[in-house]
């Protein structure tokens, strides 16, 4: 009885995880087909499956229109760029807020925290001016500097959230151990905070990934611009082709996709390492 | 827990790593461009890409291709930069203009968008002299106060995007047994009875996309019963107000529409889309339409002018519509003369009669040439009479006309209305209240 | 957990030599902390901080970029005065109060994931796709999927409840649901991901223990499961009422656009509107200041609540 409860329970709750699996493909789904159609088959019915499975007129559109590889290498070096600087800074404070004990430690945690609460559209003015000035406008460290800047609170806070429940005998053992800074840092801090770090790349990486104010707003030649930027310049007032944004949109989503799907692995082992600890 | 000991060296050591990536990031960047002997344009207005040739490489393009032409005339590098064509694009103009950075030449939305932004635009009064001005039309739209030569000049427009209008699905109408000639104007109650007799067919007969049921019919018979561009503006600035018994009358019969429209601007916003699915037999466009309708449609395809509200307004048988965009050199560029002889450029004669006859797969916009005969350019018929309506005389849109903050509130209000969720009166108060605020808030 | 309560607690006071090397540690702690925040801070103080005392200023100036004029309070005056900002408000706190929903269903997701349920590294890839797509692609599904003919209603009338199928879009109450399932549809790979980090770095021994007591699933799950994850939830809880208050703009802006009316416009898109299409920079700065302090009160007691409460957990 028990047993057959357990099951008919069990077998709820996958229907149920299914479903909400369902619904996360299903866009990439409806995207992937609608691209393979020309506007003319859209217009004639929007919800069909193409006629020509292998009509790729839009990617190739896409190749035709824009340097499709630089936009891809800006992506990846911009939001490279910007990760790198963005752990560098938020690794140390994350650790020092969490684990060390200073003057004024809780109100500078506290400011920090609540920059988060700062509207992007309020500073990006106040911030276009202060690097026009700078010289740096139409170059990609402002946005790489806005990328790292604006991802830096969240990043301290997840990590500084996770440090905190990391049991501080392993620090304080390593610290008898004589293990410097330096030392600690690389081989006690970073392994065990490995899934906090694997889970706020994900998040910046794909934020900035599909940003598409910062660049629109702080890049202005062409060779500059981002893919998600690219994309976005094929909408006109009065007309839309719909398949073609969407080969766009798709274009510039399966980058990210498939460096999660392939990176799967590395990101499960990053989210048991830490419980190995 | 705050015992952590670490040298001090090694935590520097990390430090320098740390700014090493700040470095590396910088490295990474690269050299912004200079800005020597360059000539930056923004441009919004001309497509680079198109949906009926995805063969064609952005080199294919006449505003790409007229650029080369103007650079390599006068040895200066032009960079054309595309912008999104939606707001996105003002967001970036704007942010630009505080700080002083950003294109020489911009191309933008006329009228009242563009004298929103006349803080980061030079008057043009200065480049422009009578021989110039005697070759286009269409000034009013870049001249504020909206009269040609009574305001200052900020933009000059490179193009006419033609006149609203009416386009059937000729077959539903032969089924329905309506009869819907091409020279006729319906009046108001031929109209309901021709969308009633398609109703009756089983087939709804609008397809009004997302904010086209008030951009092009509401403004339209606004416009009708208030006298045109003169009661658009009256509207605009508090002269006139919109809470009255006739505009009250016309927001009444604008709602009778409503059981013969597909409900609310639906599924991706395209109503082309839903007549080619059979979904609909009746859209409002504008002459961009006519690409898509033709792939639907075929030959199918009847375009007539918007109905009129009734027999006794002041302004009849016409249609809205007008140059949309303009062009504007901005107030901080180091090239404003060039910027100037750029647009002569992009608007003479030459250059426009090249973007129609070597450009058929760029969506269709009218040269706003004096001295040519549009129509002669065209073959197909609904083109052909889109070209004479351009030179006859329309409404100006109102969205161009009115304060932006103004027509936002009208799109946000209609979906009320239109839902059935507001009276005429309501709607219409509302918008004076509006439109006092921004009056108010404008002068103080 | 906090730092100098276990301090007093481990080292017994009094012994001179003990607080020697104490106060020595801890001079040497306040350096290195001070030196380990100071790159991240300076990093956010010039692009953030600095930018908002700009703003603090034109919120009392009539600016349009080019001409600043000092008008005192004007701009609060008016945004008081007409009581729009209330109705902006109003949609920030739908998605606010939403929150604890979105909550508890990604950590019972997550827990679950944790336990291998069939299927468990399927779903967890899975989760995380809404997240990585653009807000273009959001907002133009929802807008498809909750269209009088969308996927919605066709689904509602194939079950029998055809009578439920409305135009989602086009009433305030069905235009918050939309926007409300759009935000957990987004929202839950996030939550799941993050409470997934948290379960995997909780020791098993202390789940398994749970289990050899016998304890109920539910009972296991907020006894021991959930005060273990606060300094998770308290991230997922401030992140997402930042969110919430302040980064709804691209969303409302792609799915609704504020519509029907203007009844689902938030304060950020207001801010958005005033900027940058009336170009009122003035106005939209006081709307962001009021906006910034509201938002720091709550922050700030989110995360004071949840150190407090991590105190009582004991650890």
């Amino acid at each position: 009885m028990r047993s057959a409860t357990a099951r008919m329970g069990r077998l709820a709750i996958t229907l149920a995880l299914t479903i909400v699996a369902i619904s996360a493909v299903y866009p990439l789904l409806f995207m992937l087909i609608t691209s393979l159609k020309s506007h003319g088959d859209y217009i004639r019915s929007p919800i069909s499956l193409p006629a020509h499975w292998t009509n790729l007129d839009n990617y190739t559109a896409m190749f035709n229109r824009f340097d499709v590889g630089r936009l891809y290498a800006n992506s990846v070096i911009y939001v490279a760029a910007a990760w790198l600087i963005c752990l560098a800074v938020s690794l140390p404070a994350a650790f020092a807020f969490a684990k060390l004990e200073f003057p004024g430690r809780r109100l500078l945690f506290v400011a920090l925290i609540c920059s988060l609460a700062i509207p992007t559209v309020t500073f990006i003015i106040p911030d276009y001016v202060l690097l026009a000035d700078l010289g740096i406008i139409d170059s990609p460290i402002s946005v790489i500097l806005l990328w790292s800047a604006t991802g830096t609170p969240g990043t301290v806070f997840l990590l500084a959230a996770f440090m905190r429940s990391l049991p501080s005998e392993v620090i304080d053992a390593a610290a008898v151990d004589g293990a410097g800074y330096f030392q600690t840092m690389r081989r006690v801090i970073l392994p065990m905070s490995l899934p906090a770090i694997v889970t706020v790349t994900i998040f910046d990486v794909t934020g900035w990934w599909n940003d598409l104010l910062t660049p629109l707003v702080f890049l202005q030649s062409e060779s500059q611009a981002t893919i998600t930027l690219g994309v976005a310049t094929i909408v006109t007032r009065y007309q839309s082709d719909l398949p073609l944004l969407i080969a766009g949109l798709v274009m510039a989503a399966l980058p990210p996709i498939a460096v999660y799907v392939v990176a799967q692995r590395y990101i499960r082992r990053g989210l048991v390492l830490g419980a190995v600890q | 827990m705050g015992t952590n000991a670490y040298s001090r060296r090694r935590f520097l050591q990390s430090m320098t790593l740390a700014g090493g990536a700040l470095a590396l990031g910088a490295c990474g960047g690269g050299s912004g461009s200079g800005k020597g002997g360059t000539l930056t344009y923004w441009n919004q207005f001309f497509p680079t890409s198109s949906s009926t040739d995805k063969s064609l490489k952005r080199d294919d393009f006449w505003v790409i291709q007229s650029a080369k032409r103007f650079a390599d005339a006068n040895g200066i590098n032009v960079v054309v930069t595309d912008l999104p064509g939606d707001d996105s694009a003002f967001t970036k103009f704007r942010t630009a203009g505080v700080a002083r950075n950003g294109p020489d030449v911009a191309s933008l939305w006329s009228g009242a968008y563009t004298f929103g932004l006349k803080s980061y635009i030079t008057p043009l009064d200065k480049y422009v002299d009578g021989a110039y001005r005697s070759t286009l039309t269409g000034w009013e739209v870049g001249t504020e106060g909206l009269v040609a030569g009574k305001g200052t000049l900020y933009g000059i427009p490179p193009a006419n995007d033609g006149i609203a209008a009416v386009y059937f699905d000729s077959r539903v109408l032969d089924r329905a047994g309506a009869k819907v000639s091409e020279d006729t104007v319906l009046e108001w109650d031929q109209w309901l009875e021709v969308l009633r007799r398609i109703k009756a067919t089983g087939v709804t007969p609008l397809a009004l996309g997302n904010g086209d049921y008030t951009l092009f019919s509401l403004f339209y018979w606004i416009a009708q019963v208030t006298g045109g561009e003169t009661g658009l503006r009256d509207l605009g600035d508090g002269t006139r107000k919109f809470n009255d018994p006739a505009l009250q009358a016309v927001v009444r019969q604008w709602l009778q529409l409503v059981p013969y429209a597909l409900p609310n601007p639906s599924t991706m916003d395209d109503p082309v889309a839903q007549v080619g699915a059979g979904k609909a037999a009746v859209v409002v466009q504008g002459p961009w339409a006519i690409a898509g309708l033709r792939d639907v449609l075929g030959q199918n395809v009847l375009m007539t002018r918007l109905p009129n509200i009734n027999a006794t307004a002041p302004i009849r048988d016409s249609g809205i519509g007008g140059p949309g965009g303009d062009f504007v050199v901005t107030s901080y560029s180091k090239h404003k003369d060039e910027a100037a002889a750029f647009i002569k450029h992009l608007t003479s004669k030459t250059e426009q009669l090249d973007r129609i006859k070597n450009h058929p797969h760029e969506d269709v916009k009218f040269p706003n040439l004096t001295g040519v005969d549009l129509a002669s350019l065209f073959t197909d018929p609904l083109l052909v009479r889109q070209a004479e309506w351009v030179n006859q005389k329309f409404v100006f849109y109102a969205d161009n006309i009115w304060p932006t903050d103004l027509v936002n509130e009208i799109y946000a209000q209609a979906q009320l209305i239109w839902a059935g969720k507001k009276t005429p009166e309501a709607f219409l108060s509302a918008l004076d209240d509006k439109r006092d605020s921004i009056v108010k808030n404008g002068s103080k | 957990m906090t730092e100098t309560v276990t301090a007093g607690q481990r080292v017994a006071p009094g012994t001179t030599p003990v607080r020697r090397a104490r106060s020595r540690r801890r001079r040497r702690d306040t350096l290195i902390g001070l030196l380990s925040v100071l790159p991240a801070l300076v990093l956010v103080a010039a692009l953030m901080w600095y930018p908002l005392v700009t703003t603090v200023y034109h919120g009392f100036t009539d600016w349009d970029g080019v001409v600043t004029k000092w008008v005192g309070l004007d701009n609060y005056r008016q945004l008081f005065g007409d009581g729009d900002i209330w109705q902006y408000l109003r949609t920030n706190l739908v998605f606010f109060l939403s929150i604890p929903v979105i909550l508890v269903i990604s950590l019972v997701v997550a827990v679950l994931l944790h336990e291998q349920t069939p299927g468990a590294r399927f779903f967890r890839s899975v989760y995380y796709l809404p997240c990585m797509l653009s807000v273009a692609v959001v907002g133009l599904l929802m807008r498809s999927m909750f269209a009088p003919d969308g996927m919605a209603n066709r689904s509602l009338s194939a079950v029998g409840l055809g009578g439920l199928a409305t135009d989602w879009l086009a009433y305030t109450v069905t235009s918050f649901l939309v926007l409300i399932l759009a935000f957990y549809w987004q929202t839950l790979g996030q939550g799941a991901l993050i409470f997934l980090a948290g379960l995997s770095a909780m020791p098993s021994s202390v789940v398994e223990a749970a289990q050899v007591d016998g304890a109920g699933w539910w009972r296991r799950l907020f006894r021991i499961v959930l005060p273990m994850q606060t300094p998770a939830i308290s991230y997922f809880l401030v992140t997402n009422t930042a969110y919430v208050f302040v980064g709804l703009f691209s969303l409302i802006f792609t799915v609704t656009r504020g519509g029907p009316g203007s009844t689902t416009v938030p304060l950020d898109y207001e801010i958005y509107l005033s900027a940058f299409q009336s170009g009122d920079l003035g106005y939209a700065s006081a709307v962001s200041v009021v906006l910034l302090v509201l938002v720091s009160i709550i922050a700030w007691l989110q995360v004071r609540n949840f150190d407090l409460y991590s105190r009582q957990g004991g650890r």
